[in-house]
């Protein structure tokens, strides 16, 4: 195999496996779908061409995470604010689970969109900082990822999960709309 | 030190449960576009490059040649400080954009926004100087030559107005997009400082 090709395989299987993930991000930083879908082929392309200097110093998934946050920091500093009225980004990334009965299914669903919201409502550093979070980064990533300390990223995540969670209990309880 | 945030939680799981996996022919499709919008981006930086010191060239080079040819001074004197003119703004801009390299986007946070905000900085500063390094040489010279028109002296006038015209035009645009870049800079300053 040339080296094309295995510079191809080596970023297809990236794309395959972050792909997900670097959608949830771009919805969460973008107005609307389509301006979602224009950051996240920003972030591929520079991951695109990233990929040839990464010599593994530090993990893929640290590597990437900075090129995608950093990627989203130079789009939401340049963009113009557009909303896409008609393809609204919270249906389109909404999958309930399935496998449980329709009344607990439409509870996760809600919770779900409520979470994305909460997520929007973030300003954008500590946005970053849940993003990680949400996706499983320990702190000790995080802190790669983001040049913040450790203990203020453990402080500031503390503070919005205790937010979260209690947004989250009082929706539960039927008290609070968004 | 509180651990938990290193174990999927609820709202991890919550989260992660959003949008759909990729599929093969997702990232197919994705990769096709990459690496027509990668070649294309290559292509436009090539062009650009190649157009910026072509047109230089050609100017220095006709410029060159009409001082030789012409028959006043004055005229001579232009032509010749619009040649060397044009060569001072391709070195000029050449050296530049060696010396400001790209941030690169796999950096940390802030490593990549300090480059960011230095490269935003030195982006202001040429736009909002382009009227001393890139008009003013151009203009003087044009004026000049403008004003060497012994056959008719009133075109060279005209003329002489008109290139100052131009050039107060270009300083102006230039201007504007540097205030552009500033917004977008305070912009970007205040998405890192806003806190939570």
């Amino acid at each position: 195999m040339d080296a094309e090709a295995k510079y191809r395989e080596r970023y297809a299987a990236l794309l395959e496996e972050y792909t997900p993930a670097l959608r949830r991000l771009c919805h969460s930083y973008c107005e609307g779908a389509s301006e979602g879908d224009d950051l996240f082929q920003e972030i591929a392309l520079a991951l695109w061409m990233a990929l040839e200097r990464f010599r593994g110093e530090s993990s893929e998934r640290t590597w990437l995470y900075r090129i995608a946050h950093n990627v989203a920091l130079t789009f939401a500093a340049k963009r113009r604010k557009r909303v896409d009225r008609e393809r609204p980004v919270e249906s389109e990334m909404d999958v309930p689970s399935a496998g449980s009965d329709p009344e607990s299914r439409l509870a996760e669903a809600q919770k779900r969109q409520m979470l994305q919201l909460l997520v929007r409502e973030l300003p954008f550093q500590d946005r970053q900082l849940v993003l990680l979070y949400l996706e499983g980064l320990s702190t000790a990533e995080i802190e790669v990822v983001t040049g913040l300390s450790r203990s203020n990223v453990t402080v500031r995540l503390s503070r919005i999960r205790q937010r979260f969670s209690d947004r989250l209990q009082n929706a539960k309880a039927g008290t609070v709309t968004l | 030190m509180n651990t938990s945030f290193e174990q999927n939680d609820e709202l991890c799981r919550l989260w992660q449960g959003l949008g759909r996996p990729s599929s093969d022919k997702e990232v197919h499709e994705i990769m096709e576009l990459l690496q027509k919008r990668a070649s294309r981006f290559e292509r436009t930086i090539f062009w650009r490059n190649v157009c910026e010191y072509a047109a230089a060239a050609i100017v220095s080079v006709v410029f060159g040649l009409l001082a030789f040819i012409a028959t006043s001074p004055l005229q001579q004197l232009g032509h010749a400080i619009v040649s060397a003119g044009a060569l001072w703004i391709v070195v000029f801009l050449w050296s530049m954009q060696r010396s400001s390299s790209k941030p690169l986007p796999e950096s940390s946070g802030e490593a990549y926004r300090n480059a960011l905000l230095a490269r935003y900085d030195r982006q202001i500063l040429l736009l909002r100087t382009a009227g001393a390094w890139y008009v003013l040489p151009l203009t003087i010279g044009l004026v000049v030559s403008s004003l060497g028109n012994d056959h008719a002296p009133e075109l060279g006038f005209v003329m002489a107005g008109i290139m100052v015209a131009f050039g107060i035009g270009i300083t102006i645009l230039n201007w504007k997009a540097a205030t552009k870049l500033a917004a977008e800079k305070g912009e970007m300053q205040r998405l890192v400082e806003e806190a939570g």
